[in-house]
């Protein structure tokens, strides 16, 4: 069987060794692709981005966080209602029981 | 920047109302992750849990709930595929938990994260080092 580097089937993959010896490795990868995923043996480490799409990305979680807020003020919970966390909870609950599952697999 | 896992109870908080138990702590949590100083890292299961709590548990019409969850992924850095199935097998039968509970700690597990959870009947603290209550965390450089 022939074996593959992971960096020949996802162009966008550098190991730290590679960085450490060479960093324009990286940057050349980084004018080719937004961003660059490094690697430390077998394992995802970090993500590179270029820093332009870093204060873009910044952007789009303040937007997102934002958006998360706005829910919150059109949906509050009900006085003495369950609230998503505690309804999340027990239906963990119920999903460890065999009752749950002759419910949902007959 | 340090990488983080997020549990479902405690993202559910990030659309909850400040009245809510340790919805500041949520917020403060997610400030982080949104002003860069962690990085977000969840096993993609949780998409589909959190679809169903916005939808049951939280009420929210269709494109709310389409909506929320995307801006949930724009705080993720990223979706972590399935992880290893000896390790989420091991801590189903050693903890008693749901399988889909135990892929949090199970990837926490894998990647040596710290795992912050608003469910302290699951996720009990004797189940990993790595899982961190909500209640208590606190920003760490």
């Amino acid at each position: 069987m022939q074996t593959q580097h992971i960096s020949d089937a996802y162009p966008n993959v550098i190991s730290i060794t590679r960085i450490r010896q060479d960093i324009d490795a990286l940057t050349s990868l980084l004018e080719k692709y937004p961003e660059v995923n490094v690697l430390k043996g077998q394992k995802f480490i970090f993500k590179v981005v270029r820093m332009e799409d870093s204060q873009e990305l910044m952007h789009k979680r303040k937007a997102a966080a934002a958006y998360m807020d706005t829910i919150a003020k059109k949906h509050p919970n009900k006085k003495g209602g369950m609230t998503a966390t505690d309804w999340l909870i027990r239906e963990r609950d119920r999903m460890r029981t065999k009752a749950y599952y002759d419910e949902h697999h007959r | 920047m340090t990488s983080i896992i997020v549990d479902t109870s405690v993202v559910v908080k990030w659309y909850a109302q400040v009245s809510e138990d340790h919805v500041y702590e949520a917020r403060e949590l997610r400030k982080r992750i949104v002003d860069g100083d962690y990085s977000l890292v969840c096993p993609e299961v949780i998409i589909l849990e959190l679809i169903n709590a916005l939808r049951i548990g939280k009420k929210l019409a269709p494109d709310e709930c389409i909506q929320s969850v995307h801006s949930f992924i724009a705080l993720c850095a990223q979706l972590a595929p399935t992880p290893n199935v000896d390790a989420i097998v091991s801590v189903v039968y050693q903890h008693a938990m749901a399988s889909y509970d135990a892929v949090f700690v199970a990837l926490a597990q894998e990647r040596n994260m710290s795992l912050v959870t608003a469910d302290y009947t699951h996720h009990k603290k004797s189940v990993s080092p790595h899982i961190i209550w909500l209640n208590e965390w606190k920003y760490t450089d």
